[in-house]
């Protein structure tokens, strides 16, 4: 194979020149200190919502046996233009539903307030009206559910038993871990009831009396709770 | 003869081409020697970068009465953490997926396993640059936050500190993220050396800002309650940068100048390598411009034998025994055909008048003048050995001359042809002519 010289010359030349290229090329060459550390987190989500539902007083209530029955008007009780309890009705605390899954570890606080009025007859204090909270039952003291069973956590007074019941129902208040599915938290679970024949029949009269006497002085009940949901650190 | 012509042309073409190839490059090459220099220097004005070796002169000085000349720079700043080395775009913990109180318990944590931030949350954060370089380097920080939901302040709070200095707020105050490019941090780092930062932010359940804590609150959920249709992010950067301290010089880790005794520097740069450069651009041009010679003659073999030179190039006899090698260099060389052989060296001189012969260490010296551009030479064997005849040649010179042992023939028309049969034309190419004269 013949030698071709200029080649050879032309190639080292070619090499002589890339190596000189790179020489100065190193030259220009820039290191860059430069360094960026950067974060970023979002908010954690809360999305907690609390829904009251239905209603603990009514104005009319179905006798027990007429219950299901769909003609108009068949088998009321009781009935007025207002809430009203009388001997005989019962019913279930209007409760709220939490839905949500925070983030965040909270804390769902009910707050009860049970207000009782004018519960006197003959000047002695006398509410025949039993709460049960729970798998307990809270009235003043001698008075029965529509059992004819005393209530297992008597009260000496009017005033006594409102704080009686608001403990107990604020005794629902519970701390949720992190992730918690709120809608599987812990409700209240309350009821109240005036027996029909259990108590004292003619206090009950007299009572029922008063009312139709003077409205605005009628033995009346108040109850209401706050359902709060809070951060907790 | 055209066909002849042409073919001399395109060689005549691609000669001069690969002449003008060689120019442009030993033109590139100088050029940018001469411009490398002065470029570096012209781009150092640039903020922010750092040449990759040492930016100034390489600056010679004396010590203990010797003379030094200075290491390359090689600066290198290194940002880290306790996890990783930051580079141009690093993703840091700046924030967690999840916080926990006093007591250990987790009171905020992302579903999905991403970062998150709360009311309540707060994290430090200790990152450090340390020069592992060679050479002081000097730094600015710069820090950054966005906030991603529009028309609400997040009421996170900030503040960064160096050891016991506090660079934003302090040991009993925090300043809001709005705050955090208003600061520019710099300072500089000797070789081997660090300097720590640590950057503190958290999210209150009770701000100042707020005189009533119920707004405050109430700021807090509306920030959660937009985080659950959206994705509302805060973001947070701190970057570095760092370049040499002006009038630094090379150091070891101890403080200790880096720098190789001047003698051996001096002969090399001053001497060794510009003689090397020097020297390797004549010889490139030497050889380049070489001129070979047309080499012809006769010799007494029959039709079709091979006769080499230096077994790189073959000729093959013709009837009257003719060989022709058309570019022979000066130098030795070696006619074979079969088991003859002839070494000669060819050289140039310029008194000489035509072709010159000597025998030195038995080797057959045949003396051109540097005018000749073909020789006609006359041979024969003795036993092994092919000798080439001294008083029988022939040669053409630049001027179309030929030359013999009898005299000079001047041309005629531009053209002239020797007595065995070489003819040079008027575009001063050489051919063979026919009927050729028989050799002695």
């Amino acid at each position: 194979m013949k030698k071709n010289v200029m080649m050879r010359v032309a190639s080292a030349l070619l090499v002589a020149v890339l190596l000189t290229t790179c020489t100065i090329s190193g030259t220009f060459a820039k290191y860059t200190t430069e360094a960026t550390g950067t974060d970023s987190a979002r908010v954690a989500k809360f999305g907690v919502a609390i829904t009251a539902n239905g209603t603990t007083f009514a104005k009319e209530y179905v006798n027990d046996a007429k219950i299901g029955d769909v003609a108009a008007g068949a088998g009321v009780s009781v009935q007025s233009d207002v809430d009203v309890v009388a001997p005989g009705t019962k019913g279930t605390l209007a409760n709220a539903t939490i839905a949500g899954t925070p983030e965040v570890a909270v804390n769902v606080t009910y707050a009860a307030e049970l207000t009782l009025s004018n519960w006197t007859v003959d000047g002695a204090e006398y509410c025949p009206v039993v709460i049960k909270v729970g798998d307990k039952t809270y009235g003043l003291t001698g008075m029965k559910d529509s059992n004819g069973v005393a209530v297992t956590n008597a009260s000496a007074s009017i005033a006594e038993l409102e704080t009686a019941v608001e403990n107990a129902i604020a005794a629902y208040s519970a701390d949720y871990a992190v992730g918690t599915d709120l809608s599987t938290a812990e409700v209240v679970n309350a009821s109240w009831e005036w027996a029909f024949t259990q108590n004292d029949d003619a206090k009950d009269t007299k009572l029922g009396d008063a009312a139709a006497a003077d409205a605005t002085n009628a033995g009346s009940i108040t109850l209401g709770i706050t359902t709060t949901v809070t951060q907790i650190d | 003869m055209g066909k002849n012509e042409s073919k001399q042309n395109m060689r005549r073409n691609g000669r001069s081409i690969w002449i003008v190839v060689l120019f442009l490059l030993i033109a590139v090459m100088l050029t940018l020697m001469l411009l490398g220099p002065v470029l570096s220097r012209l781009s150092q004005s640039d903020r922010n970068i750092i040449p990759l070796f040492y930016s100034g002169e390489r600056e010679i000085f004396n010590k203990d009465g010797f003379s030094y000349i200075r290491d390359n720079a090689e600066p290198d700043m290194l940002t880290y953490d306790e996890k990783a080395q930051w580079q141009i775009n690093t993703d840091v913990d700046l924030f967690k997926n999840a916080y926990a109180n006093e007591s250990g318990e987790i009171t905020v944590q992302s579903l999905k396993g991403d970062k998150v931030i709360a009311p309540g949350t707060s994290h430090e954060y200790e990152f450090s640059l340390k020069n592992t370089g060679n050479i002081s380097l000097d730094y600015t920080m710069h820090l950054d936050s966005v906030f991603t939901l529009l028309n609400r302040d997040l009421p996170m709070q900030v503040r960064l500190r160096s050891g016991d200095r506090w660079i934003l707020g302090s040991e009993n105050s925090w300043v809001e993220p709005e705050k955090l490019h208003e600061i520019i941090e710099s300072g500089t780092v000797d070789v081997n050396k660090y300097v720590s930062y640590t950057f503190e932010w958290q999210w209150p359940f009770e701000n100042d800002k707020y005189a009533n804590l119920i707004l405050n609150d109430i700021n807090d959920t509306v920030i959660a309650e937009a985080a659950v249709n959206q994705d509302v992010t805060f973001k947070l950067s701190i970057k570095t940068q760092s370049e040499v301290t002006p009038g630094a010089v090379p150091v070891n880790g101890n403080g200790v100048e880096l720098a190789q005794p001047l003698v051996l520097w001096n002969i090399l740069s001053r001497i060794v390598f510009p003689a090397a450069i020097a020297l390797g651009i004549l010889v490139i041009l030497l050889i380049l411009f070489r001129r070979p010679i047309y080499v012809t003659g006769f010799i007494p073999a029959k039709e079709g034998d091979e006769i080499n030179l230096d077994k790189q190039k073959t000729d093959i006899l013709s009837s009257d025994g003719r060989f022709v090698f058309k570019k022979v260099y000066t130098g030795k060389h070696r006619f074979v055909l079969g088991e003859k052989e002839c070494s000669f060296k060819l050289k140039y001189k310029s008194k000489t008048e035509g072709i010159a012969f000597e025998t030195k260490d038995d080797i057959l010296e045949i003396t051109v003048s540097r005018k000749i551009r073909a020789v006609e030479l006359y041979m024969y064997f003795i036993e092994s050995e092919i000798i080439v005849t001294q008083d029988n040649w022939a040669a053409i010179d630049k001027k179309r001359n030929v030359i013999t042992p009898d005299g000079i023939k001047e041309p005629q028309d531009k053209q002239n042809t020797t007595p065995g049969g070489l003819h040079v034309n008027e575009d001063g190419y050489f051919e063979i002519m026919t009927p050729v004269t028989t050799a002695k």
